[in-house]
């Protein structure tokens, strides 16, 4: 791989990650929200931990690589 | 002479193709290890469901928000660091490593050096020290064996021993240290939101 396209496939991960912070940081905000308004959230505050713990496990833990055999 | 003997090169390294072989290898076994970690976990959030029910002690909300913003965080300079050790840049590794290192370091500040402190209750008062302390302490445990493997990857990759070709224990940090905070990912809202405030 020449020296650009590897420049510009790490410009990507790392706009990649940027994206997924910035998902995570909005759905926990939207969580905190939630468990202020009502009491009896238990199961949607677990569904959208669930929700989190699979952006996550995609796309930091890159789970796939488990699977393919990707190398990166 | 043996496969992995033929596997070595003259310099006595690896060759990479065998490296390459046991990559795969390498990460099913993390993978299997985190899985039987998850048990763990996935027991002492039962332990709260039971124990608790619809109740949770009163903590304090925006220093649960903060150590849950702060590992959230550490998770992306995580990831940045492996992406730059898969690139080859090595400064912007260490870099991020470090970062990374630092908010751990004040996660933990935050839970066992402050949360500890001000909780209204000690670990042997009730139901509710008994599952917030055990809950914490070993997520806390876990941080700090991830603070170390970050401490010696970093010091590893200070003295040039990872490539964009070979950083497997890079990889390995950096997928135990995402587990971690997937790990509080479901204790926060355990903790802290659901249910109502009791005491």
């Amino acid at each position: 791989m020449d020296l650009e396209k590897l420049e510009a496939s790490k410009k990507e991960k790392y706009a990649m990650g940027v994206t997924i912070l910035i998902l995570l940081g909005a759905i926990t905000l939207g969580e905190f929200g939630v468990a202020l308004v009502g009491n009896n959230l238990g199961m949607i505050l677990m569904l959208v931990a669930l929700l989190k713990a699979f952006f996550v496990v995609r796309d930091y833990m890159h789970i796939g690589r488990l699977f393919s055999g990707e190398e990166e | 002479m043996t496969t992995e003997v033929k596997a070595m090169s003259h310099s006595g390294h690896e060759d990479l193709t065998a490296y390459r072989r046991r990559l795969g290898s390498n990460r099913l076994g993390l993978w299997l290890f985190l899985v039987s970690d998850a048990f763990m976990f996935g027991g002492l959030l039962v332990s709260r469901a039971v124990l608790w029910g619809d109740t949770r002690p009163e903590l304090n909300q925006t220093l649960g928000f903060l150590v849950t913003a702060i590992l959230l965080v550490s998770s992306f300079f995580m990831n940045r660091a492996e992406t730059a050790m898969a690139h080859g840049d090595r400064k912007a590794f260490l870099r991020n490593t470090l970062i990374t290192l630092g908010l751990g370091v004040l996660f933990l500040a935050g839970v066992v050096g402050l949360e500890w402190r001000i909780a209204p209750f000690g670990p042997s008062d009730d139901v509710y020290g008994a599952v917030f302390y055990m809950m914490t302490g070993m997520h806390a445990f876990h941080v700090l064996t991830g603070v170390i493997f970050l401490g010696v990857v970093w010091n590893n990759g200070r003295r040039g021993h990872y490539s964009a070709e070979r950083h497997w224990a890079v990889e390995a940090a950096a997928v135990y240290w995402h587990f971690v905070d997937v790990v509080w990912i479901f204790f926060y809202p355990a903790l802290y939101l659901i249910g109502a405030a009791v005491k």
